[in-house]
């Protein structure tokens, strides 16, 4: 991809993209977390 | 020098002052917590911003772009650590830290430690290594704010850098953490508009990625490869390994950077600052790598790698979009310089002189003494910088490690690891740090082929690991900490109780004796 030899392109390409998937998988992990609304300040 | 370039950067170094004078009139400075922690009031994008931009230094400008030039798509390594850097810092550190630190009533990332793992080594041992290698962290950021304020202005570099520290130093006193924040979500915000703008004209001069890398190619195909000009790291897995850990997991152990999760109004803010860190890291920090890549082929004779970046600037952009750019540059310069600079001053202030000579002074003393260090340190550096000492930003590398090394098991310990104790914290700081140290000082990475970063932080967890459970029956966690450890766990707001920060159990000595004199 990109003119890029395969190990280049999984390192440009491959890394962000698991840390894309890292971020979702938080997301995912901490839907349940409340005190998320603004009137809420959780402190 | 173009006027129209010496007039952006005026205007952005005016609008940095505005904002900390807009933070000193919401009060930044008006009580301990205010200055040290901004009232633990702020919200999930400005956390983001504030520690990606102060994660970022002038190095992003400078330091990536030369390794683009010299090493070609090899430096991706360090970004492909550095993207989800501030993600992982969240995710594992964020609430949990938030809370304990709350309630502990701990102000600086130092005096936290002590909180968690009582002893006054603890705080002593920790605030002497964060004001050295934060101290000389400061001073490199100094100089690189001169000399990048030199080059854009043609200013001779002792006034450059005169007026780099004064504005720097001027917002930072006026409003403490709040200035530094909130200055830090503009100041990443030029940084984006001005490393995608240089990214665009690049990417257009060159015509598009893929012919880029095809000329590359035929340049010299190893500029392709993940192994670096002529393969020079093939095989070399300990170093690869330890630059993708010292941008990833590496922040968890800057005390300047984990300092933003307690100042957040939310501990369950940490959840969408990691979402806005992942985000703003995508755009920014794999730019400055491929910029330095490009500029081979664009400014192939560069004298300088260092210069890359600002050359394509010069080349590529019209005065008006240069000066974006180079307060761009004096963006991630200042970002990192302010964070530094009050957190070195907050911990001299707080974890050395108050805690170890003053205890008891009032709160607003206690900031009046903290701006006045905060000041003296920022002349002294300021002097030092004139100086121009030789091999700094060796030593911001040098200082990024250990203070990593240290610091990394004992904060993630803290709020994940019930059996991390006193003599375990001790001894993970001490190895950690005497390890990175001596493995930079006696070129250990070049013999052994193992990043110092990756030795420090390996050694310094197997430390924690195996002197906490050996001392478990000696030096147990004291029951306090372990119950304040079961709050952090738990899905909910703070109760009332806790809120108050008041549990005399949990305070250091300072604040009992502030109590004792109280009630006396």
């Amino acid at each position: 991809m990109f003119g890029l030899p395969v190990s280049t392109t999984w390192l440009v390409i491959g890394v962000p993209a698991f840390w894309v998937l890292y971020t979702l998988g938080f997301l995912w992990v901490t839907r349940n977390w409340p005190g998320l609304k603004r009137s809420d300040t959780g402190r | 020098m173009n006027t129209t370039v010496l007039l952006f950067l005026g205007l952005y170094f005016l609008a940095m002052l505005a904002v900390g004078v807009i933070s000193m009139r919401r009060g930044g400075s008006s009580s301990m917590e205010g200055y040290y922690l901004s009232g633990r009031n702020v919200g999930p994008l400005v956390t983001a911003m504030t520690m990606q931009s102060t994660s970022m230094s002038g190095y992003m400008f400078l330091g990536a772009g030369s390794l683009g030039y010299t090493q070609g798509y090899y430096g991706f390594w360090y970004a492909a650590g550095d993207i989800g850097g501030g993600v992982v810092n969240l995710s594992v550190l964020g609430r949990r830290m938030r809370k304990l630190s709350q309630i502990m009533g701990a102000l600086t990332s130092i005096e936290y430690l002590e909180k968690r793992y009582p002893s006054k080594w603890v705080r002593l041992i920790a605030a002497g290594l964060s004001v050295f290698l934060l101290g000389a962290y400061v001073l490199a950021q100094f100089i690189a704010g001169g000399k990048g304020l030199e080059l854009v202005t043609g200013l001779p570099y002792e006034l450059a850098l005169t007026i780099a520290v004064a504005v720097i130093l001027a917002y930072t006193l006026m409003g403490g953490y709040g200035a530094v924040a909130y200055t830090d979500l503009v100041q990443s915000f030029v940084m984006i508009i001005g490393i995608v703008w240089i990214l665009v004209a690049t990417l257009q001069e060159v015509g598009g990625l893929t012919a880029a890398n095809e000329a590359l190619a035929a340049l010299d195909p190893t500029l392709l490869s993940i192994w670096g000009r002529d393969l020079a790291y093939e095989g070399q897995w300990g170093i690869v390994l330890g630059a993708l850990l010292i941008f990833s997991i590496g922040y968890m152990g800057w005390p300047h950077v984990v300092t933003r999760h307690m100042a957040m109004r939310n501990p369950f803010h940490a959840r969408r600052a990691g979402v806005y860190s992942t985000l703003w890291n995508l755009i920014f920090v794999s730019a400055p790598y491929i910029l330095g890549t490009l500029a081979i082929l664009v400014l192939p004779e560069l004298d300088d790698p260092e210069q890359a970046i600002f050359a394509l600037a010069q080349n590529l952009l019209p005065a008006a979009v240069v000066g974006i750019v180079m307060a761009a540059i004096m963006a991630a310069i200042m970002s990192t310089a302010d964070s530094i600079l009050l957190q070195t001053g907050s911990i001299a202030a707080r974890d050395l002189y108050e805690r170890f000579i003053n205890p008891n002074m009032e709160e607003k003393q206690m900031v009046r003494v903290s701006q006045a260090i905060v000041l003296l340190l920022g002349i002294i550096c300021g002097v030092i910088a004139l100086f121009e000492p030789p091999a700094v930003f060796s030593i911001v590398v040098f200082t990024t490690a250990v203070l990593g090394s240290a610091f990394l098991p004992a904060y993630v310990a803290a709020v994940w690891w019930r059996k991390a104790n006193t003599p375990g914290a001790l001894a993970s700081m001490i190895v950690g740090s005497l390890v990175a140290f001596s493995w930079q000082y006696l070129g250990l990475d070049q013999v052994t082929g193992l990043h110092p970063m990756l030795a420090g932080v390996v050694l310094s967890s197997l430390s924690m690991v195996v002197v906490s459970l050996l001392t478990q029956a000696s030096h147990p966690v004291p029951e306090h900490v372990l119950r304040a450890m079961a709050e952090t766990a738990e899905l909910r707001p703070l109760p009332r109780p806790l809120k108050a920060q008041q549990s005399f159990e949990m305070a250091h000595e300072a604040l009992t004796l502030k109590a004792q004199e109280r009630t006396a």
